[in-house]
Parts: C-alpha cells; structure tokens; sequence
C-alpha cells in the first residue's frame, strides 16, 4: 500500500509523518509545477475552481509514480471542497487509474475505523504517538514559516531568508522522532537566526486573507508572500494549516482558533457561510484595529465564499479606511502581472504612510 | 396604511413566492414584487456589484436596486438550508449582509435566518419575520399555516405538469391554458438551478422556444422527492446543495425514463456547484445512448440567434434518430 495525497502548503509534512509512523510507504505527489497545473486543468470541469485543478494534477502525478491509496478530506460544508473527492474519482476512474479511494470527513467514528486500518495493526497509544509527532513537526515547520515572513523585510541581501528557509525546511522534513525533531528545530532556528538583518528599517505591516489553499500553496498564489517580504513587508495571515486542521475537529470548530475572527466578522456577517470567509473578513478586521498598513485578499477565480468575502470587505475597506488589494487568481495568472499589481500596493501603502507621519505633526 | 414589503423576482422567488406571499398578505401587510428581469434592471445592479459572480445573484441586485424606494421592508431571508442534510450555496447565506455591505442606503432587509439544519430555528425565525407586522405570536403562527397550505397547493400543481413561472401566474388569479398534448411530440427534460431556469431573461425563454419547436417540457419539480433521494443514493457522497441534489437526482431519473427524448442542462457561467456536478452529470449521459443531452452554459452575453441555433439542431438530431428507429 502506497499512500499518497495532494499537496496543502505544508500540510504533506503532517501525513507523511503519521503514515511513515504507521510503517506505510508515502509517495508524495512532486512539487506543484507548471506540468501539474496542465494536466489538473485538462481534465478537470472547465470552470470549477483553481484547487481542484491542482490537487487533481497532483494525484495524477503521484499515481503515475506508483502510489495505489489516495487520501483525500471532505467537509460538506455549503463550499465546493467536499465534493472533490467523488469528482476526481469520478475523472481518475474515467482516465483508467487503478487505486484505493479513502475519504476522511466530519463523521469521526467511521474516520477513526479507516485510520485503524491504515495504522497496521499499532495499539491506541502508538497512533496517537504518531499524530502527536505529526502534528508537532508542522507546527516546527510553521513557527520557522512565521519566523522567516518576519525577518525578511529586514534581510541585507535579498534572498538570503527565503534560501534558509528553505534550508531548514531539508532539514525538519528528514526527521521522524521527536528526538531528532527538537534537534533539527534547534538547528533550523539558529540558522534563520543566522540571516543577516538591517533592524533599522520600518517595514510595512501587510496581512495576507483568503481561501486556505490559496494562501497555503505558494506555487498557486505565485509566492504572494515571498515577494512581498522581499519588497520590505512583514506579513501576517489568519490562516495556517493546523489552524485548519484544529478546525476540522468536532469541539474545535467552534471554540478553536477560529473563535476571534467570527467573533470579530460579527457586526459585517452574521452567518458563517463556509470555506474562509468569516477568517478573510474577521482577519482584515483585527489588522485594520491591529494597525496594519494594507490587506492582501487572495481567491480562487468563482470561489463561492470568498466573492460573498469580496462584497463585504468593500464595506470593511471604507469603515476601517485600510486598503485592500484582491487578487483573483486562476491557472492563467502570470507573474509579471502580479508583480506590478503588488508593487503598485505597496507604493500606495508607502505613500500613505508618509502623508499620515506628516499629518500627524 | 399596511406595510409594503417587497420580493426580489429573483433566485427562490420562483420556489417560495406563493409562502411568501401569502403569509404576509395574512399579517396585512402589501406584498410589491420587482418586474421580471429586462437589460435595464440587470445593468443598475452589475453597476454596483464589487468583483465577480454569478447571473443570478447579479440580478438580484438590478431588483433590489428598483424595488428600494418603492417598500419599507425588502424580504430578502437569509436562507442557510431548506431541508435536511442539505444546504444552500454560500450566496444565499451572506446574501443580505453583502447587499448591505454594498448598498447602505436601502430600506430595512427582513433577513430571516432559515436554517432546518437546525431544530427550532426555523419556527423562530418566522415570528421573527412576522412581529413586525402582528405581535401575536398565534396569529403569526396561523398565517404561516395558511401560506403553507397555499404553497402545498402551488407544489401539486407543479407536479401535475405546468411550469413553476405558470403555477406562480394561476397563483395570482391569471388564467393559464395548459400546454397541448400533441401526438408524436418530443418530450424535452430541462434541469438546472430554478432561478436560472425559470427567470426568462437569463435563459432567454428557452420553455417557450421549446415549445414553439413542438417539445412537451419536463422539469425536475414533477419528480417526487423520494425518487430523487433514491438516485442520488447511488452516487459515493451524498450531495448536500439542495438543487444540486435536485438536479443530478432528476437527471438520473429523466435519463432513465423510456418517454424522455432530450435532456437539457442549464447552467450560469461561474455557478459553483453546477461547475462540479456537471460533470457527473454529463459522466451519465455520455454513458447513456437513448437520451440526447445537451449543456447550455449561460451567462448576460448569451445571444438568441445562438440559443436559437442550438435549440433547432438539438431537435433535429432528436426527431433523425427517431426517424432512423
């Protein structure tokens, strides 16, 4: 049994280290590339959203390599992504792949009775060993993310960030005891300590919202982040894979980590809606009253609750008085659009800084 | 005066509008409804609207827009599910919050909360809806009995084989000739989302063309829900939008039926669910010989010289294979 399932941003850390605990095979799907969006957006329904294009070509990629398990999640929230499960069954059978279907989803009990089967005969206290460590490792994995978006607007040389994240990355993924964890933690801290910094400067504050694979996957969003933390921002965001995952989980949903920002969408939107849209318009509000110097909203082209986010937001913009650029994005967005969509932003955020510097005197 | 409180015609105007309308009429207030959708009222609402939607919900604000200095109340109920283990696209759960995130200066929205997802929201709410107009709980109450008698009606009328747009007509005492039992005539299915269906400006009347090409129309409000719950059961998840239930589950029905010459699929450029379900519906058909399947992707650019078009060689290439039996 090969397991395999489609890239979230980090998330793949959290599977193949709970799988790998198992004692199964994980074949992770190669890194999201230009050929996997091809191939996703060829076979999939012509205007269903940006993910499931992606996430279909990245279980065909991983199926060509030998994998024979799928792992999939499905809500069944008003939003599009619990249906992806039965769709891409539906296109990988029609194309003629062979494999085992396994579909996690609100229904707890009949959730654990598949995981006890994938966990190869492991007593209670071994799988909940596993999830732990699984859950810990990208939790490690995403401190140093959060670690890397706020020193890089004050690295010297350009890039040098981004390249020891990506060093410690290597280094946190080739771990699988908690022993050897807490060493590579350690290692990965003092390298991106390492990088050398300008703390003189006074970069912008931008926070990132929008849909949780969007924002998740930097292949999709074209690296929104990284290029911004390179223009000299420091960014925040709402969403983060264990936040979702917390989510998921029955009493979690609704005291977890999204609590806040419901809370603080309340006076704009009063019902959730499904997928992120209550963290897009709770987040924008806690960064505006937070001080944040503009808002980047990121969502796939006809996502469903971030254009219900996209209206409201209009109304959060004018009474908080904080600018928001919305990038709407699909398999035919291109960087060099992007980037000077985002470098005008940031100049207009710039612009407005210093006009309010000098109002204030 | 009585209170004037005004229907969007638009989205589930064409499901619920007899309900609605009866229970406030009981509560004596007066009911305004928009006028059937033209260019003009579609182009004041995509003026306002911020980035990118669907048909259907742009509509609705183009009737918002023209009812706004005509009520005192717009009844725009925040609908979260309309049965169980169902529920509606996120649209229509922030719908009113979005149209007054939009539009501040409109009249007061009635947004009740439905939600039957959830016990006893659902009684809750209607009082909500109705103390504006009666404070006694009991009269509320009784009114909303009356509506969903006159509603009941409204659905078995539907089920006896006229369109929602004519039942909605002999609703409000308009005379409606049944369509003719012609002999030999091709028995056309249309399934899709009501609002887009039924609303004759985004599908550009396609009943009446059809009916013109001498097709006898079938919708997926004449199939019983117990039929359409037992052939949805044999998709591997259930499908939880409700009228994409109703879709995919009358698709399957009308694909299995030996009257049915033609199926018809009409979807709004951008709708989420029906991008998906598509598929597994067109997977059906493509695996089915007798039916003749066709999916019409609409959106404000669709022209009638194409629709036209599509339609004549649709029919053709049904009343050929006939010919050819």
């Amino acid at each position: 049994m090969k397991i395999t399932f489609p890239h979230m941003g980090t998330i793949g850390i959290l599977g193949e280290a709970i799988f790998k605990r198992f004692g199964r095979e994980v074949i992770l799907p190669p890194k999201t590339s230009k050929r996997t969006l091809t191939l996703g957006s060829r076979y999939s329904p012509e205007f269903a959203c940006l993910p499931l294009k992606v996430t279909l070509g990245n279980l065909i990629e991983a199926l060509e390599n030998g994998a024979d398990t799928i792992l999939m999640l499905a809500a069944s929230g008003p939003c599009r992504f619990g249906y992806y499960a039965t769709l891409q069954n539906l296109i990988l059978k029609n194309l003629d792949y062979e494999y085992e279907l396994i579909t996690l989803d609100y229904n707890m009990p009949n959730n654990l009775r598949k995981l006890k089967r994938l966990a190869k005969r492991k007593n209670c206290f071994q799988i909940g060993e596993a999830f732990r460590f699984g859950f810990l490792k990208l939790l490690t994995m995403e401190k140093m993310e959060r670690l890397a978006h706020r020193i890089r607007p004050y690295e010297i040389k350009k890039g040098s960030t981004t390249k020891a994240y990506e060093e410690t990355s290597r280094i946190i993924r080739r771990t699988f005891s908690f022993k050897k964890l807490r060493q590579a933690r350690r290692k990965a801290t003092s390298l991106l300590r390492g990088v050398s910094l300008n703390r003189t400067r006074n970069p912008l504050k931008i926070g990132v919202v929008g849909e949780t694979y969007t924002v998740l996957e930097p292949y999709v969003n074209l690296e929104v982040e990284r290029k911004l933390g390179e223009m000299g921002c420091e960014i925040h965001r709402p969403v983060w894979a264990t936040d979702y995952i917390i989510s998921m989980l029955p009493i979690f949903n609704r005291w977890g980590p999204r609590r806040k920002y419901r809370k603080a969408a309340r006076p704009y939107l009063k019902q959730e809606v499904g997928g992120e849209c209550i963290v897009s318009i709770g987040g924008t509000v806690l960064y505006a009253r937070g001080g944040f110097d503009g808002i980047v909203h990121i969502a796939p082209f006809t996502c469903l609750p971030e254009i219900v986010a996209q209206g409201i937001l209009s109304k959060v913009k004018k009474e908080l008085n904080i600018p928001i650029l919305t990038l709407v994005l699909d398999e035919h967005t291109a960087q060099a659009g992007l980037v000077t969509r985002l470098e005008a932003f940031v100049d207009l955020l710039e612009r407005r800084r210093n006009k309010k510097v000098i109002g204030d005197r | 005066m009585a209170i004037k409180v005004g229907i969007p015609r638009a989205l589930l105007y064409y499901r619920f509008y007899p309900l609605w309308k009866t229970f406030f009429t009981e509560l004596g207030a007066e009911v305004i409804v928009s006028e059937p959708t033209t260019q003009e009222i579609f182009k004041k609402g995509l003026k306002k609207f911020v980035g990118d939607t669907c048909l259907p919900i742009k509509m609705v604000f183009g009737h918002v827009i023209t009812l706004a200095d005509k009520v005192d109340y717009l009844f725009i109920p925040r609908l979260v599910s309309i049965e169980r283990d169902t529920c509606l696209c996120p649209h229509f759960a922030g719908l009113p919050d979005v149209l007054c995130a939009i539009m501040p200066d409109l009249p007061p929205i009635l947004d009740i909360h439905f939600n039957v997802r959830k016990k006893g929201a659902t009684m809750k709410s209607i009082y909500e809806a109705g103390k504006r107009f009666n404070k006694n709980p009991f009269k509320v109450y009784r009114a909303y009995q009356k509506a969903q008698r006159e509603y009941e009606k409204f659905l078995k009328r539907i089920k006896d084989g006229i369109t929602p747009q004519e039942a909605i007509k002999i609703f409000d005492g308009e005379e409606v000739s049944p369509p003719e039992k012609k002999k030999g005539g091709l028995n056309i299915a249309l399934i899709g989302n009501p609002y887009t269906v039924y609303d004759s400006f985004s599908s550009l009347d396609i009943i009446q063309r059809l009916r013109k090409l001498g097709a006898r129309i079938y919708t997926s409000e004449m199939i019983p829900d117990e039929i359409i719950e037992e052939k949805v059961r044999t998709l591997s998840k259930k499908i939880y939008w409700s009228f994409g239930k109703e879709t995919v589950g009358s698709a399957f029905h009308f694909l299995d039926s030996p009257e049915i010459d033609g199926l018809i699929y009409i979807i709004s450029f951008e709708c989420g669910p029906d991008s998906l379900l598509k598929e597994i519906v067109d997977d059906k058909a493509r695996k089915n010989k007798r039916v003749a399947y066709m999916s019409l992707v609409i959106d404000e650019h669709t022209g009638e010289t194409g629709m036209d078009t599509r339609l004549d060689a649709f029919i053709e290439m049904i009343k050929r294979r006939r010919a050819k039996k």
